[in-house]
């Protein structure tokens, strides 16, 4: 029950930081924009007729298998703003001191910490979904005015939800990442540069030069679990099950070096 | 009595990337009674709040066994933490909410409901500001809802870190009165500050730490009382003059430029009087010599002789 309620106030308290705040807003102006643009670029009927992959056209919110589409769009935007709030959150913890304050009220850190993860992921995971619907909300009025709902029948639908939700779960998933490597540097900024340096270059080296080590890589596993398809263009065999497992099993080895560093750690300053 | 803080060869060694290891805490032996205010004296770096970490659970102690209500730390600290308020330096709370805000938060922790928030808040004279962002708040203000999240739990112990850190004097008569009227409740009331005259006032017992050691302690009375010399401070308008007769009259007497100190009990003061008035000179000041808290502090732990 108290692990619960610390849960509820981590994530309360989560939300009331700016950072997190002013990504949302930045989300929502975002799908506005982009609503707006697919609307306007919709108007003209021979440039649509022209342009099959426009997001006017329902059906391409999501294709299944690799392809492009607006929902993977989002889901990169999505990615990066989970990264920098979940730093945040945790990171700034140890900048403004809050952390001994939080200490005095819950000295169980593994507790604490689990609290503070399972909120980002609970966080990242809702706020993540309404800002899809949200996304695919303003695209809507393109469909209704310009486009058209041709091939969106109920496996269609059911694609498009188990995407959201997949892409939902890889937000969450980015969010607790980042939570736990900010409470292992004690640091938002450097956490934000550890994540940065592993996947852009770190990861793109190794999968340059041992291509069929790709298969490990953080990367590769997102973008196969997202679309829920094996990666074409590739020299390794991943199926996107495994893919999930090799991400939780990551996370997890994460999450056990953050909470056992976070439990022996000397709290000496405000 | 039974003892509310133990603590037993606490030592505490801090790592360096360079030299040997920084020694906060060396060996310390501490004993809090239950009920009243105890003061925790020492002067910049002795190891006071690395001893209140370490009791809390904020730090790990090298060696040494700490137990707080009974219980040892940190290894029990979740089945004390809900009877313990505490302050450790400066309290560090949410800016971007309100006061109201930030307890309500902490409270929610441990299901302490909205009246509770409203009567902390009260006592520390934060009601009216109360709905504002911390961000805005003095640090006068920070320390008193500090004081009030301690509070909020209605808590046996309370561990305060320097607590009037930044009041203003009627805030730190407030918060004296606040710490007397608490220890008077029953709480214990385990308070370092560096602010003597403070201690002085508000606690019934002291313990005097230096270098991470414990140098003395005991109750305020008895500790002034055996530091202070069995003598008499004498004022009169001829020194000198008041000197020779005492010095005649077999007394040991020592000017230092505006009073002479004798040594002789308070209760041989009549004798001086006497002594004084029959050579013509007429006292204009007589008490006992006692020593502030100050200057034992300052005695103890600069290693010099109390100021005369």
């Amino acid at each position: 029950m108290r692990f619960l309620r610390l849960t509820v106030v981590e994530m309360r308290r989560a939300l009331h930081r700016r950072l997190v705040r002013w990504m949302i807003v930045i989300a929502v102006v975002f799908s506005g924009v982009a609503g707006l643009i697919i609307f306007l670029t919709s108007r003209d009927p021979v440039r649509f007729a022209q342009d099959q992959a426009h997001p006017a056209r329902m059906v391409n919110w999501w294709t299944s298998g690799n392809g492009d589409n607006l929902l993977t769009t989002a889901a990169l935007f999505l990615v990066v703003g989970a990264a920098i709030c979940g730093a945040s959150v945790a990171g700034a913890e140890w900048r403004a001191g809050t952390m001994t304050t939080m200490l005095t009220w819950m000295p169980s850190r593994v507790r604490l910490h689990g609290a503070r993860t399972l909120s980002a992921a609970l966080l990242a995971f809702v706020i993540s979904l309404s800002l899809q619907l949200l996304y695919l909300a303003c695209a809507l009025p393109a469909v209704v005015a310009h486009g058209s709902t041709a091939g969106t029948d109920a496996s269609w639908w059911a694609a498009l939800v188990l995407a959201m939700l997949r892409i939902s779960l890889v937000i969450s998933l980015v969010a607790v990442l980042a939570v736990n490597i900010a409470t292992i540097g004690r640091n938002t900024s450097a956490a934000l540069v550890a994540l940065a340096v592993w996947a852009l270059v770190i990861e793109r080296l190794v999968a340059g030069f041992w291509p069929k080590l790709g298969r490990f890589m953080i990367a590769e596993n997102v973008a196969t679990v997202v679309p829920w398809a094996q990666m074409t263009d590739v020299d390794f065999q991943r199926p996107p099950l495994v893919a999930l497992l090799a991400l939780l099993a990551y996370l997890a080895a994460v999450v056990a070096a953050a909470t056992a560093l976070f439990a022996r750690r000397d709290v000496a300053t405000t | 009595m039974t003892a509310i803080i133990e603590i037993e060869g606490l030592r505490k060694e801090y790592r360096r990337w360079r030299g040997e290891p920084l020694r906060a805490v060396d060996g310390l032996d501490l004993s809090v009674p239950e009920g009243g205010v105890f003061g925790f004296l020492g002067p910049n770096g002795s190891g006071k709040t690395t001893t209140i970490r370490c009791m809390l659970g904020l730090v790990a102690a090298t060696s040494g066994t700490t137990t707080v209500l009974g219980r040892a730390t940190p290894a029990e600290l979740a089945t004390v933490m809900p009877q313990v308020g505490a302050i450790v330096e400066t309290p560090a709370m949410f800016p971007t909410m309100t006061a109201r805000e930030n307890l309500q938060l902490l409270g929610a922790i441990d299901g302490i409901g909205r009246r509770r928030v409203a009567q902390s808040l009260e006592m520390v004279g934060l009601a009216e500001r109360a709905d504002h962002k911390v961000r805005t708040y003095s640090l006068g203000m920070r320390q008193r809802l500090g004081l009030a999240a301690a509070l909020l739990k209605d808590p046996a112990l309370l561990v305060l870190d320097e607590p009037a850190n930044g009041l203003d004097p009627a805030g730190m008569r407030e918060i004296r009165e606040m710490l007397r009227q608490l220890g008077s409740e029953g709480r214990t009331v385990f308070v370092s500050s560096h602010l003597l005259t403070e201690v002085e006032q508000t606690c019934d017992r002291v313990a005097i730490i230096d270098r991470g050691r414990l140098i003395l302690t005991g109750r305020v009375d008895d500790v002034l009382a055996e530091a202070s010399r069995p003598s008499l401070l004498v004022g009169v308008d001829n020194l000198d003059a008041a000197a020779t007769t005492l010095r005649s009259a077999g007394l040991s007497v020592e000017a230092d430029g505006i009073h002479l100190r004798v040594a002789l009990p308070v209760s041989e003061a009549a004798h001086v009087t006497k002594l004084l008035a029959d050579a013509g000179l007429y006292l204009n000041e007589l008490r006992p010599d006692s020593v502030s808290l100050e200057e034992l502090f300052l005695k103890i732990t600069t290693h010099e002789e109390v100021p005369a």
